[in-house]
């Protein structure tokens, strides 16, 4: 049975999953989205398992690949559906994390990168040193989202201003 | 140029726009910064593998980034499925709703297919019979609805007083019903 369905990334800086609040929060997410692949940013958690998945994840979710996060900071999830995809962990690291699916029933291939870039002014040039320098020859179909903590130009702001969370680096 | 422009155009990669969304990230105070933060960038031979892709913003309940879907234009299979859901049981019509079927269906001489037509009919009746049941899942969607349309608005003007007070009454609610949701 084939409908055409779309696969779907569900992407979301959560800032801190660790409360009955989130879990619910998530979990509707998932549920509204009807997501095939779940990327979190800030989850602000060191570590993570298959039992602490499942509080907000449903069963079809179940591989998933984690960056801890430093302390109280950072912190990547990205958890997929197996039965759909053949999924490969790529590179993690405390900027990003990069899976390659491919799926199972059209062995289509794609790398989706799951980012979040720092906030802090010194860190964001460490990203965009990493980012310059990724090897991505061999990504093939590849997507990369989520909280870059970076504006492309200045109307991506309500108003013109500040450097208070410094979003560019001109 | 902006370092960040430079990247993107450097590693060749194309921005996927938020359909209807200009920034997707408030600083919680009453005259609110609003900032685009997040992104989502393809590369060139994703663009020709999956031409149909866009980003849809949702709603924003907790946290105070918007969350956002990158739909794919793929073909997988989608699973004709039934969900049995644990607070049926509880409720006063269900017992009636799969007796009545159970009872009613057709009977056969084998034992195994009488079982199987009898918890196809179940599940066939369920299916109906849950569509009226549960205002929860319409409250909650309804309320999704209403923060989206204030984030919206905030895109384009501050939001009154008033609104905004709305707004965090409108969240509450959300979670409260999110809440009741798991319960069940």
């Amino acid at each position: 049975m084939n409908n055409n369905r779309q696969t779907k990334v569900l992407f979301w800086n959560i800032r801190g999953i660790n409360s009955q609040e989130k879990w619910d929060a998530i979990g509707d997410k998932i549920k509204e989205s009807a997501c095939h692949v779940l990327c979190l940013q800030e989850t602000k958690r060191e570590a993570f398992d298959a039992f602490y998945i499942k509080k907000f994840c449903p069963r079809n979710l179940d591989k998933f690949a984690f960056s801890p996060s430093i302390g109280a900071s950072g912190g990547l999830l990205t958890v997929w559906n197996n039965s759909l995809f053949d999924g490969t962990i790529i590179q993690v690291n405390s900027y990003a994390i990069t899976i390659k699916l491919i799926c199972r029933f059209d062995k289509k291939c794609m790398h989706i990168t799951n980012v979040y870039g720092p906030s802090n002014l010194d860190h964001k040039m460490a990203f965009a040193t990493w980012l310059m320098n990724l090897d991505t020859d061999n990504f093939e179909n590849w997507a990369l989202g989520g909280d870059f903590n970076l504006i492309r130009n200045p109307d991506n702001r309500n108003r013109p201003g500040g450097s208070r969370r410094n979003e560019s680096f001109q | 140029m902006n370092l960040f422009n430079e990247l993107i155009s450097n590693l060749d990669l194309v921005e996927i726009h938020f359909s209807g969304r200009s920034f997707t990230w408030r600083h919680m105070q009453a005259d609110p910064l609003l900032v685009k933060l997040d992104w989502v960038f393809t590369s060139n031979s994703w663009t020709s593998a999956f031409p149909a892709t866009f980003v849809q913003p949702l709603s924003r309940p907790i946290s105070d980034h918007i969350s956002f879907v990158l739909q794919i234009g793929i073909n997988v299979p989608r699973p004709s499925m039934f969900r049995f859901e644990n607070f049926w049981i509880q409720h006063p019509g269900f017992l009636e709703t799969v007796s009545l079927q159970w009872h009613n269906s057709p009977f056969f001489g084998n034992a195994a297919k009488n079982l199987s037509s009898r918890l196809k009919h179940a599940r066939d009746s369920l299916k109906l019979w849950s569509k009226n049941l549960s205002s929860l899942s319409k409250l909650i969607y309804n309320c999704k609805w209403v923060l989206l349309l204030l984030d919206g608005l905030e895109d384009q003007q501050n939001l009154s007083r008033m609104e905004r007070n709305f707004r965090i009454l409108v969240k509450r609610h959300s979670s409260e019903l999110l809440e009741s949701k798991r319960i069940y």
